[in-house]
């Protein structure tokens, strides 16, 4: 280093799940040099599930993570289901989207209030921040709490879920059950809609890239959290769920746990912004459309900071789609039904969900005694890395005359917004400026 | 009075136990004002050097880092307690120790680095409390946070997981015809399993020494050729196998 060159660096940014490094070269005039080094010890899962028998994946897997861990199982269970040709009922489906909506609704709540508003008021965390804002962090809390509570209901338990099998349910919800999740729903709303007026109230910092936004597609579904069949972006692609692999090129580096990816040689970023800007304003609960229309919020945002805002819009949505679901339950009544018996055979699947950060992708290929001979997952936040290393050279080739305190704010920021795991994609965030 | 430093940290795992203890909710701010979260990475920005008077350790240790990472914070903290299967057994993380001829760097992420065998936080350092679990169970936490802070030490209580379910009235799940490791485990659960129609696989951690030999035998024979591998005695068991 010469000495004129500068290194700093930032030893932590916290509130995000996970371990990761960000390490940034710089010159007065140009951005060198960007590398998203995520450092989170590897745990190799697909390695581990070599040889275990198909039965048991689900389990396995959801310990990936602790915050999409229903994300994990709901992939697992439909790439199992795939790969067996096991057709679930109409009511295991609902109940699945139901969970599901439950684990978006915790995980954007945790998100919104305890990981990403802290930064916006000024406070290092939600603790701290109760101080000043009482009823926003007890909000953020009440509305965790519903999502947690459908999980559990639904799940078994509120983290790492028991009861969502292969087939469908080992045990189903009494009548009683969903109408406590009805009746949180009906609770939770208005904390939803204050959300929802909160995050469209703030002004976030600005960074415009060209990007595809990539969502899960599905024949069946509008605005799809599982069941999907394939992939779509916003420049148009769309490649079945089996295609996967072939249209998403993943490379490892030699700075980084996680694997780098395309789709058409282009960085996609996915997560909330991806699926409101894949799957449109069209396709949101009218209730939802009418609050988006009343607060003036744009049906395309293109501001990658928006991916809050897109949050606080699913939380709302998701909680009129979640009361939907609940009381065409109610309606129907719960049947009893087996979960559908697993049947070894020698064959390969595949299923795309939605987790709250995007698209979760798992395959698993099966011997005749449905054991795992290969899996491979790809993650969201991995998906996320190579979109998130450019967005972080162009916001600082935008703002190199900033101090740099500056600058690391808005790259935390910018982190945060994209709502990252690093438990995920293979802990803790360094950032690295080397200035010449 | 001064609050009482309390740390949060994790090595290897999901943080899910961390996320457990994030659905103390409001009750998490009551118990800030007795408390001081001097870091607790996964919520907060606030990153403190020690003494701490509890640090809580989630993870299984995976890499000399972390086990210079470990002994840090044990020389930094009066009480440590290993937070979660993961710390107090090795956890999912230990599924890979079996694998002695699978370069898991290699097959991954197609390079080699240094990752080796996923332990125990007790294999390198004084561990004062466990709280079993995949996940912990929060009350479990919340009586163990209190204990401590009042300088008492709680011990884990030795009862299998069936006490669990006959104070629950849960229907055995044996009767079903399932193989159900409830018997071998530690339990203090609530045996949420078995109430969700799944039988236990063991995740706290198994009750016993595992070498009771005819326990062993019929373990080996529905267990772990049953595939059933993920923690606790089956970590145990297999370890005992690949001698």
């Amino acid at each position: 280093m010469t000495s004129e060159e500068r290194t700093i660096k930032l030893e932590y940014i916290t509130r995000v799940e996970g371990h990761a490094n960000v390490y940034v070269r710089v010159s007065d005039k140009e951005v060198e040099e960007v590398r998203m080094q995520v450092i989170e010890t590897p745990r190799f899962f697909e390695a581990m599930l070599k040889g275990r028998k198909i039965k048991d994946a689900h389990t396995i897997v959801s310990r990936i993570c602790g915050i999409c861990d229903f994300s994990h199982t709901l992939a697992s269970v439909e790439t199992t289901e795939n790969a067996l040709g096991m057709q679930v009922s109409e009511q295991t489906k609902l109940l699945r989207k139901l969970v599901m909506y439950g684990q978006h609704i915790y995980s954007h709540a945790l998100h919104l209030y305890l990981l990403s508003l802290p930064d916006y008021l000024g406070f290092p965390d939600a603790i701290q921040m109760a101080s000043k804002y009482p009823e926003e962090v007890k909000r953020g809390m009440r509305l965790k709490k519903v999502g947690n509570e459908i999980s559990r209901i639904i799940g078994g338990r509120a983290t790492m879920s028991i009861s969502i099998i292969p087939g469908g349910f080992s045990r189903l919800p009494s009548k009683e059950d969903l109408e406590k999740i009805n009746s949180l729903l009906k609770e939770g709303l208005e904390d939803a809609k204050k959300t929802l007026e909160l995050f469209a109230s703030l002004e976030p910092p600005k960074l415009f890239r060209e990007t595809p936004f990539a969502a899960i597609d599905s024949k069946k579904e509008n605005y799809p959290l599982i069941l999907g069949d394939g992939i779509k972006t916003s420049d148009g692609t769309y490649f079945s769920k089996e295609e996967f692999e072939k249209k998403y090129v993943e490379q490892a580096r030699d700075y980084s746990y996680a694997k780098f990816g395309t789709i058409d040689s282009k960085a996609p970023m996915v997560g909330a912004l991806a699926r409101f800007n894949v799957h449109g304003e069209e396709n949101l609960a009218s209730p939802t459309k009418s609050l988006l229309k009343s607060l003036s919020i744009s049906s395309t945002l293109t501001n990658r900071y928006d991916n809050n805002l897109a949050q606080a819009i699913e939380l709302v949505d998701f909680f009129y789609k979640a009361q939907e679901i609940t009381e065409q339950l109610l309606s129907t009544g719960i049947k009893e039904e087996e979960p559908l018996p697993l049947l070894p055979k020698e064959a390969s699947g595949v299923g795309v969900v939605e987790a709250p950060r995007g698209i979760l992708y798992h395959r698993y290929s099966l011997d005749k005694e449905g054991r795992i001979q290969s899996a491979n997952i790809v993650t969201p936040t991995a998906m996320n890395v190579f979109s998130l290393e450019l967005d972080i050279k162009q916001l600082l080739s935008e703002n190199l005359n900033l101090p740099e305190s500056k600058m690391v704010e808005l790259i935390e920021k910018l982190i945060r917004a994209y709502d990252p795991c690093y438990s995920c994609s293979a802990h803790f965030l360094k950032l690295k400026i080397e200035r010449k | 009075m001064e609050k009482k430093r309390v740390a949060l940290f994790s090595l290897t795992d999901c943080q899910g136990c961390e996320f457990v203890v994030l659905q103390l909710g409001e009750k998490l701010l009551e118990v800030a004002k007795e408390v001081d979260f001097a870091n607790f990475r996964l919520a907060s920005s606030k990153k403190e050097d020690g003494p701490f008077f509890i640090s809580f350790v989630d993870g299984a240790v995976t890499s000399s880092e972390e086990v210079e990472h470990l002994k840090w914070i044990r020389s930094n903290s009066k009480y440590l307690v290993a937070l979660g299967s993961c710390a107090t057994i090795g956890g999912v993380n230990a599924l890979k120790n079996y694998f002695t001829n699978v370069n898991f760097p290699k097959e991954v992420y197609s390079r080699d680095f240094e990752s080796f065998e996923a332990k125990p936080l007790s294999e390198y350092v004084k561990v004062d409390v466990l709280i079993p679990g995949c996940p912990i169970n929060l009350e479990e936490f919340a009586f163990v946070l209190k204990a401590l802070l009042e300088d008492k030490v709680p011990k884990l209580k030795l009862a299998p997981v069936c006490e669990d379910c006959k104070k629950n009235g849960i229907e055995c799940v044996t009767k079903k015809g399932m193989f159900c490791l409830g018997p071998y485990t530690i339990g203090g659960c609530g045996a949420p399993c078995p109430a969700a129609g799944v039988p236990c696989f063991g995740c706290r951690g198994p009750l016993f020494n595992p070498n009771v030999a005819d326990a062993e035998k019929v373990l080996r024979d529905r267990f772990i050729h049953g595939g059933v591998l993920f923690t606790g005695l089956g970590w145990v068991l297999v370890k005992g196998e690949s001698k």
